[in-house]
């Protein structure tokens, strides 16, 4: 794969910083944008006022309490989607592979929604706890898919992916009906949306968040193994498939705890690895933090225009994800076949 | 011998399942009043038999019907194992714009529905090949594209129905199929498409086996490709589209159904095509029966239950590809 990579090679490191430089202006501003403008209107010294807690109004309380939280629940979502995706591309060396393309964010979310009609009053953790679960499921169903994976079956394994991935949100459709939920639950639960988003999902979040950076930071000099064939890893000394296993324990980690609160947001976690290493480059100490910046980038946007594409009413961040997801996916498919003639 | 045996059964299982599934329900009909119930206006369960399960059968059956043909039909011209309207993102693109109609539309009259639903699948189709280099793409890669079409569509409807907030079952009717409060208007409303389109469709089973030979070996016998695959393509689209304007885009019976078929019948298209037709409205049945009595007195939508009983089928059936590959 890595000979045909259509990839460009690692840039200068003056480039490499203007572009870390444009990416965390660009979430700046992303940041600044969720939080100016939505359903009510905000002037520009109201939100000043709020961000520093300095107003104690409805309008300052409505920043702190519901776009804040939001805000910064997308971000970090999207940092764990985009990472996750990463990490399943790398571990599966397959460039169509991505945590909902192959059903872990369908498991999560079966085994959540499972969860909150079987227990009464669950609490934040324990669906997060039921998210893991699932995610495990959906990542061991297509383990055992991929068994006697062979070069070049990419495109066949993403497809059972798929299947996995219709089956496993066509149960979580049965569940929703179990406990008649409004449809904008449903919605929720099937397609990903952030727009109830609180300071406790936020505080859920992070400490896998910590964990999950520090755990990808620490490994990063083993991952690299992971883009070298497994014989030529094996010879260096390498303990491919720990690290594999590692790699999809943070998969699991990361996918797992974003579904928990955001319900299974689709494509994000495809496209971003994609977008990061077409700009950086395959080295991976520049690629992972670029791909996490986007990725937070990348939702901040989408979760904006799921506020205004149905205006007045919020439409699930999925949605814009799939919208524009869904079209990268055709090209990447397209691209497979002309990697492989 | 044997091709004639299994149409039989698969009608014989038809009936079977029809029956059943004019029975059961949240108001269980006993076998002896169910006969009264048909032919007598006054009998006790006349009205629920009459008015809500037997609509409702019919409706099952045709879409079946229609789906299930679809499969054959596509698998075959584009010659592609995993074809079927909706893992090639057809169904979704004639539900996108049957919602459309529903949402944005409310007065507009009922023949529109199928109508759009069918410009919906003409859509898709016509965005599937020019993404596909005239479907040139090999099978899988070429399923994927559809997939991934099938995605956007989802996508747009998702969006309707966050814009027109509505009740569940309408919501889950157009995410994943129902057949929830499908009545006399519906079989109205499939039936014309469907009993034109099935003697057509059965009729061209000469040129169906033809075109299997390759596009070589078809201009060889005389067949006129290009055009015959475009009118066969044309059956195959108003079959989904019309199935789809009255159930909502179901999955999965398109893709298996033809496929069990053939695991019966071979690949003769005169077998073949009944064999499919009966089989698909089997399979909706029973995707309808458990979904009915699984938690009384709500029901599952049978697109979730055909999901169900499809994907591990779909799963095996890839499986079984990639060792034929090998």
């Amino acid at each position: 794969m890595r000979e045909t990579s259509p990839y460009k090679p690692v840039k200068q490191k003056r480039q490499a910083l203007l572009l870390f430089l444009f990416a965390f202006l660009a979430l700046a501003l992303g940041f600044f944008g969720n939080l100016k403008w939505g359903q009510a209107h905000v002037s520009l010294l109201t939100l000043y006022e709020a961000v520093t807690f300095q107003g104690e109004d409805k309008a300052h309380l409505y920043i702190q309490t519901l776009r804040l939280p939001r805000t910064i629940t997308a971000a970090i979502v999207g940092v764990h989607l985009a990472l996750a995706g990463l990490l399943t591309q790398l571990a599966t060396r397959n460039p169509l592979a991505s945590p909902h393309i192959f059903g872990i964010n369908a498991g999560a979310s079966l085994a959540v929604v499972s969860g909150l009609v079987l227990v009464d009053g669950l609490s934040l953790f324990g669906s997060v706890a039921f998210a893991f679960a699932g995610a495990s499921l959906g990542a061991l169903l297509v383990w055992a898919l991929a068994g006697s994976q062979q070069q070049k079956q990419y495109v066949r394994l993403a497809l059972a992916g798929i299947a996995v991935h219709f089956l496993l949100s066509s149960l979580t459709e049965g569940m929703i009906i179990l406990n008649q939920h409004s449809t904008d639950s449903m919605m929720f639960w099937l397609v990903g949306s952030t727009s109830e988003a609180a300071w406790d999902d936020v505080a859920a979040l992070l400490p896998f968040t910590a964990a999950g950076l520090a755990a990808l930071t620490a490994m990063i000099p083993s991952f690299r193994l992971l883009i070298l064939d497994d014989a030529v890893a094996a010879g260096l000394g390498g303990r491919v498939a720990l690290v594999r296993s590692v790699a999809v324990l943070l998969v699991i980690a990361l996918s797992g705890s974003a579904v928990a609160i955001c319900g299974p947001i689709g494509f994000l976690c495809l496209i971003v690895p994609h977008i990061a290493r077409y700009l950086i480059g395959e080295k991976l100490t520049l690629l992972v933090p670029l791909t996490a910046l986007l990725g937070a980038c990348l939702l901040i946007y989408a979760d904006l225009i799921s506020k205004f594409i149905a205006f007045p009413f919020e439409s699930p961040v999925g949605i814009v994800t799939a919208a524009i997801g869904g079209p990268f996916f055709i090209y990447l498919a397209r691209k497979q076949r002309r990697n492989a003639a | 011998m044997r091709k004639r045996i299994a149409i039989l059964l698969a009608a014989l299982l038809f009936l079977v399942l029809a029956s059943i599934s004019l029975r059961v329900g949240a108001v269980p009909v006993p076998l002896r009043e169910l006969w009264a119930s048909l032919t007598l206006q006054d009998s006790p369960a006349s009205y629920i038999v009459l008015q809500y399960r037997l609509p409702r059968v019919i409706v099952a059956a045709l879409a079946g019907f229609g789906l299930a043909v679809a499969g054959v039909i596509l698998q075959s011209v584009i010659r592609n194992p995993l074809a079927s309207p909706d893992v090639i993102g057809i169904t979704k693109g004639a539900g996108f714009t049957a919602a459309i109609v529903i949402f944005l539309f409310p007065g507009a009259p009922s023949y529109v529905l199928p109508a759009a639903a069918f410009t919906g699948a003409v859509g898709a189709l016509l965005i599937l090949v020019l993404l596909s280099r005239k479907m040139t793409l090999p099978p899988s890669s070429f399923a994927l594209v559809g997939v991934a079409v099938g995605a956007v569509f989802q996508a747009g409807i998702q969006y309707l129905l966050v814009k027109h907030p509505s009740d569940v079952n309408m919501a889950l009717l157009w995410m994943s199929g129902s057949l929830w409060g499908r009545g006399w208007d519906h079989v109205r409303l499939l039936l014309p498409w469907i009993a034109v389109l099935l003697p057509v469709a059965w009729l061209g089973y000469a040129k169906l086996n033809v075109l299997q030979l390759g596009d070589e070996g078809s201009a060889a016998l005389g067949l006129n490709v290009p055009k015959q695959r475009l009118l066969l393509l044309l059956i195959a689209i108003g079959l989904t589209g019309s199935s789809v304007a009255a159930v909502g885009s179901i999955g999965f019976i398109g893709l298996i159904a033809p496929h069990m078929a053939r695991l019966l019948v071979g690949g003769r298209h005169q077998w073949l095509l009944p064999l499919a037709a009966l089989i698909g409205a089997d399979l909706m049945l029973i995707g309808d029966i458990a979904g009915r009595v699984l938690i009384i007195p709500r029901e599952v939508p049978v697109g979730i239950t055909t999901a169900v009983i499809g994907a591990p089928y779909f799963i095996y059936l890839l499986r079984r590809e990639r060792l034929k590959a090998a």
